[in-house]
């Protein structure tokens, strides 16, 4: 069954959040909650309000919203009848919920899914009366919270679940909403949250134990271990000490097991301090200062940056040295590593097989849940059995079985792939979702066809090759124009398929021109150089568009500047949903000179070309505002908008998918493949200049811009109007001439130098 | 040299330029020729004898472009033989049609003119469609809340005499409203309010009557609270509301002729164009004129 139409009950911050999620995937949603009491749907419209204003936003586009219809659950029950699938995100309570599925039970279709989004009402409880048919469309959903943002959605199957029912839930979840699936068992917490939290638990009982600060803390349990920034203390700011509280005392209810928050954890709920939320929590903001609690006083004071030399000696090594690194610190520091470590993977090894069906399922709850680099028996086996034996008997805990049977770790290599340790003591394949491409396997043997310090050739086989980025933050520096030389020569010679641009780096595509090189060359002078290197970034995009065979980017997360001219040239982009794209050259001072303001105006132009009546004008215009305003997308639908993305080009909401499916991309194109042919348009000239330069002369007189801001919009103005003369045809590489020489003209001035020095140096805009 | 007179005068309402205003979506020759014709009525004219209809408009483009002034006095039933004529001179075009049409009166080259203009903002922005700006002459195109802003930095008028201007101006309005102060001069349009339902159209005949925009519920602490519409440090914020006020409407004609030549007293002089011209004191610095 195709799932076509999604019921959310319950519009809470969850709810609402899988309602816009749904929406944002094109999917239309009936959302409902409690009567109000004037407006009968308020509590619902509410909901949706709140998710259309959240920030970070729940919808991709805001006009999706448009999908969702609210109503309330006693007078528009009826709605969800046209629905495939109704989740239920409603008050954590048994009584209620059931009361809900019976309803539904009545007037769902009968081949309707139902699942719940509880994190520890056991299935079986909220199934108690329903039918043997509706059990067998029952199961559960656990989604992270925010839905759009985090990666992870556990499934959790009760013995009564059709097979077919949970493969549709699967796959929708997958593909549609593009999250990370995680089969679980039926039990409190399920994975992610009933391991994450006995983690955050021990962290705070061991702190005490080893007498150690909140900064003390984040600076061993965020990324030195491969956790995110926000570590374990940010971490609970961000969601809420309530919600811990509420959680630990869910699970303790559950489990049986001590869970209980030291006092002054407590303290501070009661106190109202529940985090972020409420302005305090473990940390707050004063200005611009962050200021930690000290917990013994309540009070709190500006946060301490840990200087330990062991520590900044780990900074930047891989994962493996820095674990083991942590466990090794002198004094307190080490001895808390080493016994949350301990503690913590005692937990794991002895609930694992209670809790998930194998070990690759705990490692991938927590990397996709809670952001972690490496789950926890990646980690052990970056330390070696061995090791993680010594350090359990050292904080005298028993050895577990499944670490007695990991002799040869918890994962190997074999000829058929990596296989993992099943709960039996044998090895089974690590299954990746059908579809899926992961790059390890293709970073071995001889299937790298070439290689430098900023790029990679992979063959992806089927005749694609890929060519992997490489560079910090994806910047395209020589290594990777020559790379991209490299693969333009070797698969026309080979006569292969085509070409796919991408990688597997979990924030960053591209942060574009790699401008270090740039100041270089200004500091020496060298504008020969200058001229030369832009010369050869354009050349390098038209080639994407010349290649005698398709090329397909897949950009995902930030791709700024020359990443985004690297987007718009080629044949085709296969985008990720999370896409923060945008030409951002003007913030330094500059105009995109690698293609990006000639493929905007020609775009835009050429759009607007069936039009007769139509002002060409619209186009620059358009053009000029996405450049001048460095306007860059809160998503792939918000890029379309903006014109990055044409029609043709797709959207992957799944980013585990997205190289599969630019591969995809690439072999339907490459059958009879022939290269766009050149362009021309007629360019304004004198009749768009005046336009363009009032607009920036007015920004000015408004005193939104500066005289330098005046003087980067009249360099973009001259090209997007193809110069100060009548309207004539121009070609691309006119219009690329004009680029290189505003830019360069540009990077002559102090003022971009002093931009692009001050964003070096802070990461941040000058406005000078 | 003749006398001019204005023997009669009537206006539309003044309506929203946003989509749901009452009459934003009236084509602008309809609304000229309910005036047209109201405007003739009332002085027991013959249209015939009407021998020119002066028309301001200040973006005469769009659905206002071509002629209007003669669109709408065809629409509004006048023969054939009378002509008309569609002056531009920004926000004081319909001024001037009645200061040319006095002109005329004056010297002897028409006996009854009719003058008015029509703007319609929610259906032509402003400064047009397809502006092709001349690279030189950028500061001359400077719009009228920059043009506000300097006269009220070279003048020292504070954002805080703005907006007491400002409220002073909406409370009249409002007591002129509510005591019926504007009804004579308003001719009532009915209007068609259209509600779709797949391929059918519902019509509902509306009969609009007052003036939209006037805001008795405006206090100097609302206002003070309006972010600056023009300047980020500007002073300019509660004047945003009247500028569009005035514009989105239209302004309607005053008929003028020659000193009636029956017994009636004249009802009015026609301003003299070169006092018109002498109120617009608040000219910018710069070398143009402001756009209005």
């Amino acid at each position: 069954m195709r799932i076509k139409k999604v019921g959310v009950v319950g519009a809470g911050v969850m709810g609402s959040g899988i309602a816009a999620l749904a929406a944002s995937a094109g999917v239309p949603v009936v959302l409902l909650d409690v009567p109000g009491e004037e407006d009968r749907s308020l509590p619902a419209k509410r909901g949706l309000e709140k998710a259309s204003k959240s920030k970070p936003a729940a919808f991709m586009d805001g006009a999706r919203s448009a999908l969702v219809e609210v109503g309330n659950t006693e007078d528009d029950l009826e709605k969800l009848s046209g629905c495939d699938w109704v989740v239920e995100v409603i008050v954590e309570q048994p009584a209620p919920k059931q009361a809900l599925f019976a309803r539904l039970e009545e007037i769902l279709h009968d081949r309707a899914i139902v699942t719940t989004n509880t994190s520890g009402i056991p299935m079986s409880v909220l199934t108690e009366g329903r039918s043997d048919s509706f059990r067998r469309r029952f199961l559960g959903t656990h989604f992270f919270n925010p839905p759009r943002y985090l990666h992870l959605l556990e499934v959790i199957p009760t013995p009564d679940t059709d097979p077919d029912v949970l493969r549709t839930v699967e796959e929708f979840g997958d593909r549609v909403l593009g999250k990370g699936i995680v089969r679980a068992k039926d039990v409190p917490g399920f994975i992610a949250n009933r391991l994450g939290v006995y983690g955050m638990v021990q962290a705070l009982r061991l702190m005490e134990e080893h007498d150690l600060t909140i900064d003390e803390v984040d600076a061993l349990t965020g990324p030195l271990i491969g956790r995110p920034k926000s570590a374990t203390f940010r971490t609970a700011d961000i969601s809420g000490l309530d919600v811990l509280k509420d959680v630990t005392a869910g699970l303790a209810a559950g489990t049986g097991e001590d869970l209980s928050l030291p006092d002054w954890v407590v303290g501070l709920v009661d106190q109202g301090r529940v985090g972020e939320k409420a302005g305090s929590g473990f940390y707050r903001k004063e200005g611009k200062q962050i200021q930690t609690l000290d917990r013994r006083t309540g009070g709190y004071a500006t946060q301490q940056k840990v200087e330990l030399p062991e520590l900044a000696a780990l900074a930047g090594r891989p994962l493996e040295e820095r674990v083991r690194g942590a466990l090794e610190l002198p004094g307190k520091h080490g001895a808390f590593s080493r016994a949350l470590f301990a503690r913590t993977s005692h937990y794991v090894l002895e609930h694992t097989p209670e809790l998930a069906f194998d070990i690759v399922s705990v490692d991938r709850a927590l990397e996709r849940g809670y952001a972690w680099e490496a789950g926890p028996y990646r980690q052990m086996d970056a330390l070696g059995a061995p090791r993680v034996r010594e350090i359990l008997a050292e904080q005298g805990l028993s050895e577990p079985e499944l670490l007695a049977e990991a002799g040869g770790g918890f994962y190997r290599e074999a000829a058929g792939g990596r296989e993992f340790l099943s709960f039996d003591g044998g090895y089974e394949p690590v299954r990746e979702a059908a579809g899926v491409l992961s790059l390890a396997p293709y970073r071995r043997g001889g299937r790298v066809l070439e290689e430098n310090a900023e790029a990679a050739l992979l063959d992806l086989g089927d005749g694609v090759a890929l060519l992997e980025l490489r560079s910090k933050m994806g910047t395209l520096g020589d290594g990777v124009i020559r790379m991209l030389h490299t693969a333009f020569e070797r698969l026309e010679r080979e006569g292969r398929a085509g070409l796919v641009i991408g990688h597997e780096d979990p924030r960053t595509f591209s942060a574009g021109a790699n401008l270090m090189t740039v100041v270089g060359a200004v500091q020496q002078g060298n504008w020969k150089a200058l001229e030369e290197m832009v010369g050869q970034f354009q050349d390098t995009v038209m080639g994407l568009r010349r290649a005698p065979f398709p090329v397909v980017i897949a950009p995902f997360g930030l791709t700024l500047g020359g990443g985004t001219e690297m987007s718009l040239h080629a044949d085709l982009v296969q985008a990720h949903a999370e896409l923060y794209m945008g030409l951002v050259e003007t913030g330094v001072g500059l105009i995109p000179g690698g293609g990006g303001t000639k493929e905007l105006l020609f775009r835009f132009t050429q759009d607007l070309q069936p039009y007769e009546d139509a002002d060409p004008f619209e186009a620059v215009k358009r053009a000029f505002g996405v450049i001048a305003m460095a306007r860059t997308s809160t998503s792939a639908l918000e890029a379309s908008g903006l014109g990055f993305l044409r029609p043709e080009d797709r959207i992957t909401m799944n980013r585990d998918r997205l190289l599969a499916d630019a591969k995809a991309r690439v072999l339907d194109l490459a059958p009879g493949y022939t290269a766009p042919p050149p362009r021309t348009i007629t360019a304004l000239g004198r009749e768009a200049l005046g336009n363009l330069r009032y607009g920036a002369w007015s920004l000015h007189e408004a005193g939104q811009i500066t005289e330098h801001e005046v003087a980067i919009a009249n360099e973009l103005a001259y090209v997007l109007a193809g110069g100060d003369g009548a309207p004539r045809t121009v070609t691309e590489q006119d219009i690329l001439d004009l680029e290189r020489e505003a830019f360069l003209k540009l990077l002559g001035t102090e003022k971009t130098q002093e931009r692009i020095a001050h964003t070096l140096k802070t990461g941040k805009p000058l406005r000078n | 040299m003749n006398e001019a007179v204005i023997v009669s005068a009537a206006r539309t309402p003044v309506g929203k330029g946003k989509k749901d205003g009452a009459l934003a979506s009236v084509h602008p020759a309809d609304l000229s020729a309910r005036v047209l014709r109201e405007v003739v009525d009332r002085a027991g004219l013959d249209p015939a004898e009407v021998e020119d209809v002066l028309w301001g408009c200040a973006m005469p483009e769009g659905s206002q472009g071509l002629n209007v002034a003669r669109l709408a006095l065809l629409h509004a039933g006048f023969p054939v033989e009378v002509s008309g004529t569609t002056i531009n001179r920004f926000c004081s075009s319909g001024l001037q049609t009645i200061a040319m049409g006095a002109q005329a009166i004056m010297s002897g080259m028409a006996d009854v003119v009719v003058a008015g203009g029509v703007e319609m903002m929610s259906q032509v922005p402003m400064s047009g469609h397809h502006t092709r700006l001349h690279p030189q002459l950028l500061e001359s195109y400077i719009g009228m809340g920059f043009t506000a802003e300097r006269v009220a930095e070279r003048w020292g008028v504070s954002r805080e005499d703005q907006d007491a201007w400002a409220i002073r101006s909406q409370q009249r309005a409002a007591r002129a409203q509510a005591e019926g102060t504007f009804d004579r001069e308003i001719v009532p349009v009915t209007v068609q309010h259209e509600r779709w339902s797949g391929a059918e159209k519902e019509v509902r005949e509306v009969q609009v009557a007052q003036d939209e925009l006037v805001r008795a519920d405006s206090s100097i602490e609302k206002l003070s609270q309006l972010r600056p519409a023009f300047k980020v440090k500007g002073s300019g914020a509660g004047a945003r509301p009247f500028a569009w006020c005035v514009s989105s409407g239209r302004r309607g004609p005053p008929a003028t002729r020659r000193t009636p030549r029956g017994n009636a007293p004249p009802p009015g002089r026609a301003p003299s164009p070169s006092r018109a011209r002498s109120r617009g004191s608040g000219r910018p610095a710069s070398p143009g004129r402001p756009r209005t």
